[in-house]
């Protein structure tokens, strides 16, 4: 559902930063909403990944409202942990739910198992079971999504891919990754150069004609800048003995403190399962 | 387009995680380790293009453009929209890291299939097949997408999530006619300006190490 990436339109501004003329990178946006002083950044990047992604998943897996309410409590814990101003990130979250609203929007009314009828709105029932459900998927959203961002993004994003490597994610792959985010910036620059041109010519976007070929060459000349640049590097990077390795390994190091960190996670996962437990069995 | 966190049933996300990590294999084995700046320059271009929005009315959507990405880049697709969607799932917390198996799969498997389908009839000199070959890239490519969001979310609860499944599919038709005409409009003026790029599909697969 496109609904949740309408909130996009707010977002390359953010990346954007015409005006400032503060280099654009990867590692910006994501530190430019980190808070002071952080608790988690320092701790092993292989364990917030994996603990991360098997917390993300056991909360997937979670049925019950009160193993979904206990979950999203820890994730709150955990984000107050990482240092991430939380009121920030939960206007954030409230952008970032327009799927979670649709679902809002669809599931009461539309629950097919014969369903307790709570209230009517004009010919529409809504269900206990429907809004039971939605909130359901509310939570567990809710929750995986501070996981995420508390464990996920605080510190360089580099390091994240790093771990990722260190746990088994293929060389080529994670390298891809580095080297998107390493070129993201140069191409976004372009985008904001071509895009404030159009402005200064009175573009705006609709679905006229005009609009839409403006559209298309926009991207037509992106692509073949990019085709050329790309060229360019490759043949730059290949006089200078590029075979394909990008030489930078990261020492990982798991110390005391990263040992009480995983306790906890793997602590706080058991507790969400045995709630799941209870309540299922 | 993107489904998020904690809608769909771990059965699914792991279907389409084991999917799309053959996809990722698939495309990465097309890309020789010495080509990946190339690959990434274009991963971020391709990136990039969704940041473009075409307003309708109040409202506004971002292109995709999965059946250009397709037709351009074959098999190369899966990594490329696996690092997109990743990076949209960590910067901005659109879709998820949980669902990202699902939604690289939901993108870039329409994107390969009518990439392959569509691709010689889109390389061809007559304007009109051409033409229309990309516009059906664009088209199905989208309809595809949509087919199978709506299909992870009835998988997950075919009880319940049905409704929400069609209204998913209803919500992307006009979404699917604009990705038809940019993907008509960017093949129309690559070929004009720099037609080895479509033909020789990517530099990524050409050039050889010296």
């Amino acid at each position: 559902m496109c609904g949740d990436c309408l909130a996009h339109a707010g977002q390359p501004a953010a990346i954007g930063a015409e005006t400032t003329g503060e280099p654009v990178t990867v590692d910006a946006v994501a530190a430019s909403e980190n808070g002071s002083g952080f608790l988690l950044e320092d701790a092993d990047p292989r364990a917030r990944l994996i603990l991360a992604l098997v917390f993300a998943f056991v909360l997937a897996a979670v049925q019950s409202v009160e193993a979904a309410v206990l979950g999203l409590a820890f994730s709150i814990l955990i984000t107050m942990a990482s240092g991430k101003p939380l009121l920030a990130l939960l206007k954030r979250l409230a952008v970032v739910n327009t799927f979670i609203i649709f679902m809002w929007v669809m599931l009461p009314f539309s629950f097919s198992t014969p369903g307790e009828i709570i209230a009517k709105i004009g010919p529409l029932e809504v269900t206990r079971e429907g809004v039971i459900l939605a909130s359901l998927l509310t939570l567990k959203a809710n929750a995986i999504l501070l996981v995420v961002i508390s464990l996920l993004t605080v510190g360089p994003l580099h390091l994240m891919a790093e771990a990722s490597r260190a746990l088994g994610m293929p060389d080529k792959l994670v390298n891809l990754f580095l080297l998107t985010t390493r070129y993201f910036q140069v191409i976004f620059d372009e985008y904001q150069r071509l895009r404030l041109a159009m402005k200064a010519r009175g573009f705006k976007s609709s679905l006229s004609r005009h609009s839409m070929k403006s559209l298309g060459s926009l991207l037509g000349i992106l692509l073949v800048r990019s085709f050329d640049r790309a060229d360019r590097i490759h043949k730059a990077m290949l006089a200078r003995g590029y075979s394909g390795d990008l030489h930078v390994r990261t020492e990982f190091e798991f110390k005391k403190i990263d040992a009480i960190f995983a306790l906890s996670m793997i602590v706080v996962t058991i507790v969400v399962l045995i709630a799941e437990w209870n309540r299922t069995l | 387009m993107h489904i998020s966190e904690g809608v769909l049933t771990i059965p699914v996300l792991a279907a389409g995680g084991v999917i799309s990590a053959l996809g990722v294999a698939m495309g990465l084995a097309k890309i020789k380790s010495h080509n990946l700046p190339q690959a990434a320059i274009l991963t971020a271009a391709f990136f990039t293009a969704s940041f473009i929005h075409v307003n309708i009315g109040p409202s506004s959507v971002h292109l995709m453009i999965n059946g250009l990405i397709g037709l351009l880049m074959g098999w190369m697709a899966f990594p490329i929209i696996l690092v997109g969607l990743t990076l949209q799932a960590l910067l901005f917390q659109f879709g998820g890291i949980t669902v990202l198996g699902v939604n690289t799969f939901n993108v870039a498997g329409p994107a390969v299939l009518f990439g392959f389908l569509f691709r010689k009839t889109v390389l061809s000199d007559k304007l009109v097949p051409s033409s229309l070959a990309a516009a059906g890239a664009g088209f199905f490519s989208i309809a595809l997408t949509a087919l199978l969001v709506g299909v992870a979310l009835y998988a997950s609860n075919p009880a319940n999530y049905g409704a929400a499944a069609k209204t998913v599919f209803v919500a992307h038709i006009p979404v699917m006619v604009i990705e038809a005409i940019i993907t008509l409009l960017v093949v129309r003026f690559l070929k004009k300006v720099k037609p080895e790029i479509l033909f020789t599909a990517t530099a990524v697969r050409t050039t050889e190490a010296v």
